[in-house]
């Protein structure tokens, strides 16, 4: 029990009290001035009473004794019939001074508990004598009283609590007031641990994601709430998640830039320990280790621009780029490279679209993107580089920047991951021409185009081949002239 | 007479720098460059020993071990990345001979092929019978019974298993152990016996009492306890 729980329970228990208390007060101050003394004005006698009164004015005293005498016990049989010279009906005594009270009443403006009836034989007071006046041992003598009556009355007669004045009264307030400080009480423990424990759950939750435990979920203990304190463990549970997958990330990337470094460090051993074995050779070997250190190199150089990428210090933008040329740029170096392999690549870049922001890296990135088209282009291919620039003026527009080749294409599952970084679908393996890949220059590309505010995504040609689509948003001509 | 040498590695650069290398070494070298036609090659009967690579495209060489393993006693070598501590264990518990860290220089994986190969080759020297108990072990043919019922070692835990049963009752220190039966100093934090010895443990099973039948004895060694 921490001590928010006994804060809510203080509180909510204080809360019923006072609200209790102010309630009873409100009844109290507003019923009817029902005094000590006064006939019984609960319905059950009211309409006893009300019945009573009704049969006296239209039969007589005759019926109206048949009727008391007939009914089974209950309030109407508790319905004292007064004369004026104060006789009971059926000889029982009414305490003088409920009678009084209730001639009293009798006198003043109608009242429901007291009724007044005048017959050919005089006038009768009608009323139900409260609780707190027995009616003594007049009752038996009622039953003397009837005489002619079926013998069973005299037998039900006792039977009759309320004519005997045997029920018991209302229970004293100091009973009521514990009653309900002890439900109250039970409410408010209720209560408490209701909101506290999700609390304390919580609390427990980000103890343990600070202790390091990821996989901590809030879930199964919210169970089946449906609040704002579950939607917090919803929260959570997403926030733990995410996290999780974040540091998931960073570990394999780790656990893969070591595999990637590991590669050329074999070969740069394996050459050097070449080069040892045959002298004769060590010219060839050198070469290698010369290639394998600018491999290592490369691979350092990609992984720090991918860390800062990642850490958004690309971010400053605002340089207009035409793409067309930048585009001519980078095609003029793929055609280079695609020229051992005769492989074409034609560009499509019609207008000047220009896009805001920084041009080395947006080269690197389309750079990336058309090398990863050449290198996976069967010997002969043709890549095709297209720029779709849109309308100029219109609001939201985007320049796309479509590249297709005749390659082998990318399952469909592993569609989304080839941004991943290191990550190497069968088509890079299948593809023995590209050793250059390291798996990264997708993943560089896509935190550019990020980073640009931009989109990427890649698809298989509905006949073969492979496309990738760079997206970026492009800029009005009316902040160009005002940024160029 | 030239040992033969599986390379079960995806690297095609550097298998064919290793492959140059081993050559010259005097070795004869086959190369594989995935792991369903290492698991082929390896199955074929053509090798003397596997050099394994732990980190292969599609199948891994966990599985590729797993996969010899069902039905081999051939003598491999894993190549596992440096650090890689949990490949290195899986490893060994499935029956891999001995590892090397990844970069690796050429003469150091060359040696300790020859290491596993001399081991394993060690049977036409070795005395035709040693026993204890149930547990009778033939160095010459690396078959070992117990009760007369065949019990499946790999070279390594067989030599470890020979030398343990050789000094039966009496402990064996771990630097002797590594030195004879792996061919290389004990190193600190390694493993590699521990690993080879629990696999044989399980193998043996129990003692009637059941206590294991091989003891570590606290800074002393292993010891193999005799009915």
């Amino acid at each position: 029990m921490g001590r928010l729980f006994w804060k809510f329970f203080f509180i909510l228990w204080l809360a019923q009290l006072v609200g209790g208390g102010s309630v009873a007060l409100i009844i109290w101050l507003k019923s009817p001035g029902s005094a000590p003394g006064d006939p019984d004005a609960s319905p059950r006698a009211v309409d006893s009473v009300a019945a009573a009164a009704a049969l006296l004015r239209h039969a007589d005293v005759a019926a109206l004794r048949e009727y008391l005498a007939d009914t089974h016990p209950g309030p109407a049989r508790r319905v004292l019939v007064v004369d004026q010279s104060g006789h009971e009906l059926f000889g029982r005594t009414p305490p003088p001074e409920a009678l009084a009270r209730a001639r009293q009443l009798a006198e003043g403006p109608p009242v429901s508990s007291v009724a007044r009836v005048r017959t050919a034989d005089g006038e009768y007071v009608l009323f139900v004598a409260p609780h707190e006046h027995p009616l003594g041992g007049a009752a038996l003598g009622m039953g003397a009283s009837v005489g002619g009556a079926p013998g069973g009355f005299a037998a039900v007669a006792p039977g009759g609590p309320p004519l005997r004045g045997e029920h018991p009264g209302p229970p004293p307030p100091i009973l009521h007031f514990f009653a309900a400080a002890v439900v109250s009480l039970l409410f408010a423990a209720l209560l408490a641990a209701y909101m506290s424990r999700p609390i304390r759950s919580l609390r427990s939750a980000f103890q343990a994601v600070a202790e390091g435990d990821l996989e901590h979920r809030l879930g199964p203990e919210m169970g089946r709430r449906r609040d704002e304190l579950a939607d917090l463990g919803k929260d959570f549970d997403l926030m733990a998640a995410r996290l999780q997958a974040l540091v998931q990330g960073q570990r394999h990337l780790l656990h893969d830039v070591s595999h990637e470094l590991r590669s050329p460090l074999a070969r740069l051993q394996a050459a050097i320990g070449l080069a040892r074995q045959q002298p004769e050779r060590v010219a060839d070997s050198l070469f290698r280790v010369e290639r394998e250190g600018v491999r290592i190199e490369q691979l350092v150089s990609e992984l720090l621009t991918l860390s800062r990428l990642e850490v958004g210090m690309a971010a400053e933008r605002g340089e207009p780029v035409v793409l067309a040329e930048l585009l001519a740029d980078v095609v003029d170096d793929a055609r280079l490279e695609g020229e051992a392999r005769q492989i074409e690549v034609a560009l499509h870049a019609p207008g000047d679209a220009v896009v805001a922001g920084d041009a080395e890296l947006l080269r690197r990135a389309v750079d990336n993107v058309v090398r990863n088209a050449v290198q996976h282009s069967p010997a002969g291919g043709h890549v095709v580089v297209d720029l779709r620039t849109a309308p100029a003026g219109t609001d939201g527009a985007v320049q796309s920047i479509v590249v297709s080749d005749e390659g082998p294409g990318v399952a469909e599952d592993d569609l989304a991951r080839i941004f991943d970084p290191f990550f190497r679908s069968k088509r890079v393996r299948a593809a023995t021409t590209a050793p250059d890949g390291h798996g990264l220059g997708l993943a560089i590309a896509r935190r550019v185009i990020l980073a640009h505010g931009g989109r990427i995504h890649a698809a298989n040609g509905a006949t073969g081949g492979f496309r990738l689509v760079i997206e970026l948003p492009a800029v009005p001509p009316s902040s160009l002239t005002s940024s160029a | 007479m030239n040992h033969s040498v599986l390379l079960i590695e995806d690297d095609a650069e550097l298998s064919a720098m290793l492959r140059d290398y081993l050559q010259e070494d005097g070795f004869t070298v086959g190369v594989a460059g995935d792991g369903e036609r290492g698991v082929a090659a390896a199955l074929s009967g053509e090798w003397e020993i596997a050099a394994l690579d732990v980190m292969l495209p599609g199948i891994d060489g966990i599985e590729v071990l797993r996969r010899i393993r069902a039905t081999s006693e051939l003598p491999v070598l894993m190549l596992t990345a440096r650090g890689d501590d949990i490949d290195r264990i899986v490893g060994l518990e499935l029956g891999a001979d001995d590892y090397v860290s990844k970069p690796c220089t050429p003469r150091e994986l060359a040696a300790r092929l020859r290491a596993i190969l001399r081991r394993s080759g060690e049977r036409d020297s070795a005395p035709p019978v040693v026993s204890a108990g149930q547990l009778t072990l033939y160095p010459q043919t690396r078959r070992a019974l117990w009760a007369d019922t065949p019990v499946l070692l790999t070279a390594a835990e067989f030599n470890l298993l020979e030398l343990l049963v050789r000094h039966a009752g009496r402990p064996v220190s771990k630097d002797f152990l590594s030195q004879q039966a792996l061919g290389r100093p004990h190193a600190p934090y390694d493993r590699s016996i521990d690993v080879h010895l629990s696999n044989v443990r399980r193998k043996l099973g129990p003692l009637p009492d059941g206590r294991s039948r091989i003891q570590n004895v606290l800074r002393q060694g292993y010891q193999y306890i005799p009915e």
